[in-house]
């Protein structure tokens, strides 16, 4: 298949898009499901894997189809797996 | 209802499933805090019954909490309907009556109090009635024309009073004393300059010469049948008038002469004791230079005390007879301003000297001025 070059990958694939602001607030955009949601863990599948996203007294901001925005004390955001 | 936010908690196993199903089904969950097994989220309120299928079908336990923002005054308000329709009462009430004339002050009408709430009556505006079927133009144009003896007048709101103030052309005491006849008389004695008479009759004219307390202007006027009409006489009555005052001022000085001589008494004073030379000194003239000085400190009680007796004598010597007249104009002009006061104008001085027996120059000042003889400030 032929790479589109002059559009960014969001917007030709389904790749998460992920925000940090400090280390308070992660928006997340593309995932495709949440799997895990515990208070200092939170995992969410993506295209690109598993988003683990951990912290301390986390809670979800907003949560759609689309996006998720996780708020709290973020410590760590990993993606582990594939395809 | 939509648009309205609402707390719902869900309660059970998997709820990452539970979040799935509700992200497939397009419900955004917001403010999502999880407890345990137990998960508090926000949730639109029209997307409720969807979320209600999904934990059914799934096995969870939903729970619907209390509305989110503006939803929850609505609760609220639905809750207490009878307390926020009386509220509403309430406020349109207020509302209401701020827009309604409650009363009618009138500020300085003097004599035209009764008519101007007779006219006022006619024109049909009395409290209670509404502040907007009130014009304050017309209303004070009516009311100027009816008054015009009256400088001008002004209407205006304060709240829910209708304000109207009569601006008096004359002061509250010329329209007191109008009451009555008088006769204005003579305050000064002086020579008659103008006469305007504004009520009454004048009974002097320009050029007359009056003496305090003769009438100027008769309080009556002729009316139209011929007959005398007590009136309060009123009017400026301009009269020329003369004062003069008088100083003394002594054509010698005498000037103190020092010899040169002179001795000293020291005395020394305690609390129960003086000890000083009673002698005096045998001078025919002399001036004392006295001087004081605490012994052993300020806390310890005796003074010595230094007098010093100088030998002097007088002598007396006659004076620049020009300076001498100065200084006695202007001690009598500081007289005659103490006299007539300092804010009259003079309109013509002149000062007048006399020797009285080679001692003294005596300076007379004479002003001239012109004054109100008929007020009576």
């Amino acid at each position: 298949m032929r790479e589109m070059r002059f559009f960014p990958a969001e917007l030709t694939s389904d790749v998460p898009v992920i925000t940090l602001s400090g280390n308070e607030l992660v928006h997340i955009e593309q995932h495709k499901g949440l799997e895990c949601y515990q208070e200092d863990e939170i995992v969410l599948r993506t295209s690109a894997g598993k988003l683990h996203v951990t912290g301390k007294e986390m809670y979800f901001k907003t949560y759609t189809a689309f996006e998720a925005v996780i708020a709290g004390s973020i410590d760590n955001i990993t993606i582990q797996g594939g395809k | 209802m939509k648009g309205l936010k609402r707390f719902v908690t869900v309660e059970g196993l998997n709820l990452e499933r539970f979040f799935r199903m509700t992200a497939e089904q397009g419900v955004a969950c917001l403010k999502a805090r999880r407890r345990g097994r137990r998960c508090t989220f926000l949730i639109d309120e029209s997307r409720l019954p969807v979320l209600v299928a999904i934990a059914v079908q799934g096995g969870w336990q939903i729970t619907q909490g209390s509305r989110c923002g503006a939803g929850r005054h609505y609760d609220r308000v639905r809750r207490h309907w009878l307390l926020g329709g009386l509220l509403c009462v309430m406020v349109i009430g207020i509302l209401l009556m701020t827009q309604m004339l409650w009363s009618v002050s009138l500020i300085n009408a003097g004599s035209y109090v009764s008519d101007a709430r007779i006219f006022l009556r006619h024109t049909g505006i009395q409290a209670p009635m509404m502040k907007s079927s009130v014009d304050l133009n017309e209303l004070r144009e009516q009311l100027e024309w009816r008054y015009p003896d009256v400088a001008w007048i002004e209407c205006g709101w304060r709240g829910t009073a209708l304000r109207i103030t009569f601006v008096q052309g004359i002061s509250s005491k010329d329209e007191h004393l109008c009451t009555s006849a008088r006769d204005v008389v003579s305050a000064e004695s002086g020579i008659v300059e103008c006469v305007i008479t504004l009520a009454g009759t004048p009974v002097v004219s320009s050029g007359d010469l009056v003496t305090a307390g003769q009438t100027l202007i008769q309080g009556y006027e002729r009316g139209a049948d011929e007959q005398n009409i007590p009136v309060s006489a009123r009017g400026i009555v301009k009269l020329r008038v003369w004062d003069s005052a008088s100083a003394k001022v002594s054509l010698y000085e005498t000037n103190t002469i020092y010899t040169g001589n002179s001795e000293k008494n020291i005395r020394i004073e305690g609390p129960f004791f003086a000890l000083y030379n009673p002698d005096k000194p045998t001078y025919e003239h002399f001036d004392i230079k006295r001087g004081s000085m605490p012994l052993g400190g300020l806390f310890f009680p005796f003074m010595l005390h230094v007098d010093e007796y100088r030998e002097c004598r007088a002598e007396r010597t006659i004076r620049s007879i020009e300076q001498v007249k100065r200084e006695a104009e202007e001690a009598a002009m500081r007289i005659l301003r103490e006299k007539t006061g300092f804010d009259d104008d003079f309109v013509d001085k002149w000062v007048d000297y006399c020797m009285i027996e080679d001692e003294e120059v005596c300076a007379i000042v004479y002003g001239e001025r012109i004054v109100d003889a008929a007020s009576y400030d």
